[in-house]
């Protein structure tokens, strides 16, 4: 296995900026994360941060074709996606083609090319991408319809997808602006990872991004809001869902400060919910006969992706038969008697590892890991470290994260299927 | 990159295909099991297998195992790091002779997960639009019933190893993995008779574009699909080029037209659709319901377009490109290149036509792509469903 070395160096102008080599396959991976998420939208411009990622795509002021276009000609592919804390565009890329998709990046991170006619053309597209995801069973379930169950600062709350109603007013000012305020160099990290010599692509890097002026960056918002004193509890009406379903959210400690208590919030969502014999599923067939589905992250989108505070979120999808209480009773005893097994602890360990693995092999996953360990924790060097993390999780561990869920009251987020008249 | 590969034959009639590729610590096994399903009652038994088959895990410590189905075949994914190769392999083997599993978990999980797929409502597109195509062919048949899953009392099918597919991916020498696979399944005895394969789809006849009523529905679905040809034809590779110009990236005539410019769509794509014995080229976007029409008719003209202005030597080379480097990005990963070796032995193709493909690619005149965008992409040979509210559009056409 690699044991490569991960370069990490800050320019004049404040941009950060981490190379690793690695050679397995004649491929390069380039990402952009920048500090900025939805969570740092303005209150009457939600969804602006998922509307300007569209815009980047653009590509640089004054070019003829846009970045799509750019990097699909020299053999790649690219693509963005937006979340609480950061937004990260990605691009992987036959090696030989890497010293020009940093020249793109640093093309559009200099001056997007931003105009009236793709505001209208992509606020068009955030809907029909915003229909595709909500029109379906289940869809917007558990995000973003969880967050504002759990959470009351607009940050946390507010449906960072995007609200059509809100984009229709978007101004090129407004873009304009939060290009400004937030698409600076110093607010953003470079990420290179591949089949790429660290000092040629270094000097790519300084040559091309290097030359764009430092900018002021704006101070690093806290999002931190108090913990519910009590369950808060919401449901809503799915006319597409064939049974009913409900998400538990509960606040987790800050990832930053605790990796390792993510890793145990992790392995006790694996216990409950993952393999074969997942202990939920087990029990209530057992005790009722009926098949839950259940399912458990920690993360509102992944694992250690975001700042503080983010959520540990179950979710169940049951019989009619069965009552909320009577799932949720079930949940709530599994939780207070887990002591997992050595074995079921082995089994979901290897199941994690493997998974990582698997991921780490896909040059746009693992550009973006390290690329956001960076801007989130600076470090990027979690993401080599993450199977250690895993493996120290003991079953005291997990009894305790199951019990530390159990002292908390979180969010109830229940879906009524429409009776089919 | 050439991939140094052995390739063997056993006597039992397996094909054994050992790969190195990449450097990531995990072994990457694809197993692809011929199960012709003529009967609806076939499918919901390969469906109940192919779902149980995971249960064989738990007697394999560090292996992960999981199996789908489909009309034709039972492909089996299973992995585990190198040091539990042997445990893979002994795992594999027990899935091919046949292993004790408990029905009753894997039916009720089944029916719980088909309950929500059935409720999505893109299966109900997709099973008209194959009751349209294919009429009685078993490719109509997509999901099994919960009646269907529930009257299964046992599991009668039995592997034959003629016509199946392992293909193992690791950074370790192929030909020692290739030992390894044959000690482990070498044993592994041909049936008594081999079921006959399915029947080969009916030709797509075109022009044939039905409406599946949706009343009030926000958003409408576009689903076409025209005869083309299998990766086996020599005008393949031009036929893939002309398909990418059309639709085939975000760089592509349809991406440009429909989403770059007007807002139609979130993502809209032409691609090939593959069978064993039939390839048919695929357009599939969703649309708002207010712009289904001016979608449907923007779909059109570029499929007219690409006759009356044929791809230009830029953008055929540009299609190109990405197709090229696609093959280096997308099978980076060793389940990627694993999962595509075996997909194409789903679709009776030799697997190692990928190795060979970015060759073929390269070698393809820009006439042929003009000549094969006017012969497959003409409007008039594109049949399928649009599923859309009946008081917006009432006569779906393309041209």
């Amino acid at each position: 296995m690699k044991t490569a070395e991960i370069m990490r160096v800050s320019l004049t102008n404040g941009l950060r900026v981490v190379i690793e080599e690695d050679h397995s396959a004649p491929v390069a991976g380039v990402a952009v994360h920048y500090d900025i998420g939805f969570r740092a939208e303005a209150e009457d411009r939600s969804g602006l941060a998922h509307l300007f990622e569209h815009l980047m795509f653009q590509g640089e002021a004054g070019g003829e074709r846009d970045h799509f276009q750019q990097v699909e000609s020299i053999g790649g592919f690219c693509n963005a996606s937006t979340r609480q804390d950061y937004t990260d565009f990605y691009n992987v890329v036959p090696a030989e083609a890497v010293a020009r998709v940093i020249e793109l990046e640093a093309g559009r991170m200099r001056a997007p090319k931003i105009t009236e006619r793709a505001i209208q053309a992509q606020t068009s597209v955030v809907r029909e991408e915003i229909l595709g995801k909500m029109r379906k069973p289940y869809g917007g379930f558990p995000w973003p319809r969880l967050s504002p169950v759990l959470f009351r600062d607009f940050a946390n709350a507010h449906d960072g997808y995007g609200d059509y109603a809100s984009l229709q007013h978007v101004t090129l000012d407004d873009c304009l602006d939060f290009f400004d305020r937030h698409y600076s160099p110093a607010n953003a990290v470079v990420t290179i990872t591949g089949d790429v010599d660290t000092g040629a692509v270094l000097e790519v890097v300084e040559r091309t991004f290097g030359r764009i002026p430092a900018r002021p960056v704006p101070a690093l918002g806290s999002w931190w809001e108090p913990e519910p004193a009590e369950q808060v509890a919401a449901e809503y009406t799915d006319p597409m869902a064939p049974l009913p379903a409900f998400a538990l959210g509960h606040r987790v400690p800050n990832a930053a400060a605790d990796p390792g208590a993510h890793f145990a919030l992790s392995a006790l969502a694996g216990v409950l919910t993952g393999g074969n014999r997942p202990r939920l599923r087990e029990r209530l067939r057992r005790e009722t006969g009926q098949i839950i589905t259940f399912s458990a992250r920690v993360g509102l989108f992944d694992l250690l992706d975001a700042r503080d505070p983010d959520m540990w979120i179950l979710t169940a999808v049951h019989p009619k038969a069965l009552s909320t209480e009577q799932v949720l009773a079930a949940v709530d005893a599994e939780l207070e008697s887990l002591e997992p097994t050595e074995e079921e602890l082995r089994r979901r360990r290897t199941t994690w590892i493997n998974a990582h693995h698997r991921s780490m092999d896909e040059p746009a996953n693992r550009v973006r890991m390290l690329g956001r360990f960076e801007l989130l924790f600076g470090d990027p060097g979690l993401a080599g470290r993450l199977p250690d993390l895993c493996a120290e999780v003991t079953a005291a561990d997990v009894a305790a994260a199951a019990r530390s869920l159990r002292a908390q009251p979180g969010a109830l987020l229940s879906v009524v299927p429409q009776e089919k008249r | 990159m050439s991939n140094p590969i052995a390739d063997r034959t056993l006597p039992n009639g397996l094909r054994l295909l050992a790969l190195r590729h990449g450097s990531t610590p995990l072994a990457e096994v694809r197993l692809h099991l011929p199960a012709p399903c003529p009967t609806r009652l076939d499918l919901a038994e390969s469906a109940l297998l192919a779902a149980s088959l995971a249960q064989l895990q738990d007697a394999y410590d560090g292996v992960e195992l999981s199996a789908m189905a489909d009309i034709h075949r039972i492909s089996v994914s299973a992995s585990s790091s190198m040091a539990d190769l042997e445990s893979l392999l002994a795992a594999l083997a027990q899935v091919v002779e046949g292993a004790p599993i408990e029905l009753e978990v894997a039916r009720g999980q089944l029916i719980a997960q088909f309950r929500m797929v059935r409720a999505h409502p893109d299966l109900a597109v997709r099973t008209e639009l194959a009751r349209h195509l294919f009429g009685d062919h078993p490719a109509a048949f997509l999901l099994p019933a919960e009646a269907e899953l529930a009257s299964i009392m046992e599991l009668r099918r039995t592997f034959d190893p003629r016509g199946a597919v392992l293909v193992l991916l690791t950074s370790a020498d192929p030909e020692q993995m290739a030992d390894a696979a044959e000690k482990a399944l070498g044993g592994w005895r041909p049936a008594a008779r081999s079921a006959p394969p399915l029947p080969p789809l009916p030709a797509i006849e075109g022009g044939r574009l039905a409406l599946l009523p949706r009343p009030g529905a926000p958003q409408s679905r576009i689903r076409l699909r025209a005869q083309a040809l299998t990766p086996d034809d020599d005008r393949y590779p031009a036929v893939f080029l002309a398909c990418n110009v059309l639709g085939g990236y975000l760089s592509s005539r349809l991406s440009r037209n429909l989403r770059e410019d007007k807002g139609y769509v979130y993502g809209i794509t032409s691609m090939f659709d593959l069978h064993p014995g039939s390839g048919f080229l695929a357009i599939e976007a969703d649309t708002a319901a207010a712009t289904t029409n001016p979608a449907l008719a923007a779909v059109g003209d570029e499929l007219r377009r690409m006759r009356t202005h044929p791809p230009t030597g830029e953008e055929i080379q540009a299609a190109r490109a990405f197709a090229t480097g696609s093959t280096a990005t997308r099978l980076a990963p060793r389940a990627a290149f694993a999962t595509a070796i075996a997909d194409l032995a789903a679709k009776a193709i030799d697997p190692l036509f990928l190795l060979d493909f970015s060759r073929k690619l390269a070698a393809v005149t820009p006439e042929a792509v003009v000549a094969a965008a006017a012969e497959f992409l003409a409007p008039e040979r594109f049949a399928g469903v649009i599923a859309a509210d009946p008081e917006l559009v009432t006569q779906p056409i393309l041209n």
